[in-house]
């Protein structure tokens, strides 16, 4: 297990490698990355070539790359250009916000999707199975920012029950919960129905049944506990769409978190801030993916053996 | 992604052909989905000659009128008109250009580089798989979005740099399920057999691999239009997809979220033409999924 961890860890650091190669690189598509911090008609030759010179641009790009990964590494992200102060600061204080939200869509999402499956693939071909997978169809066809105007429409301007923006008590998460965990909602529900279909076929369900078990520990115990190892593996993936549709969604919301300070920072033209951000949400991304491996490791003792 | 991993095991299709013209007329459902993509590639086609106003041009004496139903409506602007006085219909009718012409230019651009690199990683195995998968990862291993919001940040919006987008990081899906197939399909006796009898690389992959990965691909193909006409109006919402001036179904939201306190229908319709499409489009996915792979039917 230990040696499993070990190879997938290193995976995680190939891949931090290569998203921040990734997010450097990109700089350098327009050409010379100066120009991205500076308009060419409000500066001067020299005052370019210095700008050049004080964000290391005249150097090779791989010494640019291994300066801004050791940089990085000691938490220093540079200087935001249009806020002034380290990138890194502005990021922290917003993180907070973008982790509430999307652990709360989260929750959401799996309080909603699980006992939806189970509903649905117990009672299959019933008006519930067919309910539920019909909503959960929707919900995935239903984009993220329209389902969050929707919400808007009906529960702050209808019935004026919760606020339309901002960020406070639960009363202003809600909403914006719902919004961003919807679509993980619908696509755990559809995944969690077919797993535990495929699992209860098993000979090992059939067994359980044989011994004389209610169908209610044959669901739970035998079922269930087997469909979720795939769904598990899902949901590592799906926490990085929630962090992927937090910038949509804080946006719709005024939700002050870091996927809105991405956009922000992109109408202000502070590509640093911008690729700051998304070096630090796939660093996240990752770290996530890999605690879901540990947990898999405990879910599924196979894996752990291999 | 769950389109990759419900068709991965998708068997090459047989006389699919046939059947799904014989399955369509059992399913109202896919007769359904493939009704309203009708409609909106009907649209998209032949905005012109259906949309009543001009798009980019409104009346400023009939701004926010509500729809024509409701309580201060204007017949001629059946779905009401935004801040501009320009209708909402028209608007809807010219965005479905830029949804299909998006989404199908990037999911193609998207299958072949997916297509591509399936196939070379699939036969040819070793470091060329190795590398072509590790590049896979690291794309899978990073949302989207941010990564679509970065380049476009650095790019600038436009209609062309999106396609780009939206086309090169969609290939994955492709990639890794046409490299599953290949592999497969490498061992079996009529690729040895053209391998045998001289027929060149190119040629074994184009002519004899290539026809028997195409029904997953098809099935991906599918989901990935709907996915890809989210992304576009998402990007677009965000203020860096196609220009403002063009009327989309993204920027007619962002619009619409402005003024939702005072005029619902700004935003009600445009995304209900959003959802719909995505609907459609998911719909004859699910369905094209079980034409070709009859044992994923439940």
């Amino acid at each position: 297990m230990t040696q499993y961890l070990l190879r997938r860890l290193i995976q995680a650091v190939i891949v931090v490698l290569g998203v921040t190669a990734l997010a450097f690189g990109v700089l350098f598509l327009t050409g010379d990355p100066v120009y991205l911090l500076v308009d060419p008609r409000g500066a001067t030759q020299e005052q370019i070539q210095q700008l050049r010179v004080r964000f290391g641009f005249d150097q090779p790009v791989p010494v640019q790359y291994v300066r801004y990964i050791g940089n990085a590494l000691r938490g220093d992200f540079g200087l935001s250009l249009h806020h002034g102060v380290p990138n890194w600061d502005l990021i922290v204080q917003r993180l907070p916000a973008t982790l509430e939200l999307a652990f709360a869509g989260f929750v959401i999402a799996l309080a909603v999707a699980i006992p939806a499956g189970i509903v649905a693939a117990t009672r299959r071909n019933t008006w519930a199975d067919y309910a539920s997978m019909n909503a959960a169809l929707l919900g995935q066809s239903m984009p993220v920012f329209w389902l969050g105007i929707l919400l808007i429409l009906v529960f702050s301007v209808s019935l004026g029950w919760l606020p339309v923006s901002g960020r406070g008590g639960i009363e202003h998460l809600i909403l914006p919960a719902i919004t961003v965990g919807a679509f993980t909602a619908a696509r755990t529900a559809r995944m969690v129905r077919s797993t535990l279909l495929e699992v209860l076929g098993q000979d090992y369900v059939r067994t359980a049944r044989a011994k004389g078990a209610g169908e209610r520990r044959v669901v739970l115990r035998h079922g269930l506990r087997n469909a979720l190892i795939p769904v598990v593996t899902l949901l590592g993936i799906d926490f990085g769409y929630l962090l992927g549709g937090a910038v949509i969604t804080e946006t719709i919301f005024a939700w002050p978190g870091a996927g809105r300070l991405a956009v922000q920072a992109i109408t202000n033209k502070d590509i640093p801030l911008v690729q700051s951000i998304v070096i630090l949400m796939a660093l996240l991304f990752v770290v996530i993916n890999l605690l879901v491996d540990v947990l898999y490791t405990l879910l599924d003792p196979r894996v752990r053996l291999a | 992604m769950s389109a990759v991993a419900a068709v991965a095991s998708t068997a090459p299709p047989t006389s699919a052909g046939r059947t799904a013209l014989r399955r369509i007329a059992r399913s109202p459902r896919a007769l359904v989905g493939l009704g309203v993509l009708t409609v909106v590639l009907v649209m998209a086609v032949f905005a012109p000659w259906l949309a009543p106003h001009d798009p980019r041009n409104g009346d400023l004496l009939v701004t926010r009128k509500p729809p024509a139903w409701s309580a201060g409506g204007v017949a001629t602007y059946p779905l009401g008109t935004d801040s501009l006085g320009r209708d909402i219909l028209s608007r809807i009718i010219y965005g479905a250009r830029v949804s299909i012409v998006v989404g199908v230019v990037a999911v193609l651009i998207a299958g072949a580089v997916g297509v591509t690199l399936g196939l070379l990683s699939g036969y040819f195995g070793g470091i060329v798989d190795d590398v072509i998968m590790r590049i896979a990862e690291i794309q899978m291993a990073f949302p989207f979005i941010l990564l679509a919001l970065l380049i476009m940040a650095v790019l600038g919006q436009g209609l062309f740099n999106l396609i780009l987008v939206l086309g090169v990081s969609g290939w994955v899906p492709y990639g890794r399920v046409v490299r599953g197939q290949v592999m497969q399909l490498r061992e079996k006796e009529f690729v040895e057999a053209a391998r045998a009898i001289g027929s060149s690389t190119g040629r074994i992959l184009w002519r004899h691999v290539l026809p028997n990965t195409l029904a997953p691909i098809i099935v991906i193909a599918t989901f990935m239009v709907a996915g890809t006409i989210v992304s576009e109006a998402a990007l677009t919402y965000l203020g860096l997809g196609v220009e403002a001036s063009t009327p989309t179904w993204g920027t007619m939201l962002a619009e619409g979220r402005e003024y939702v306190q005072v005029a619902w229908w700004l935003a009600m319709f445009p995304g209900l033409a959003i959802m719909l499409t995505v609907l459609g489009v998911n719909i004859v996915g699910d369905w094209l999924r079980d034409v070709f792979d009859p044992r994923l039917r439940v």
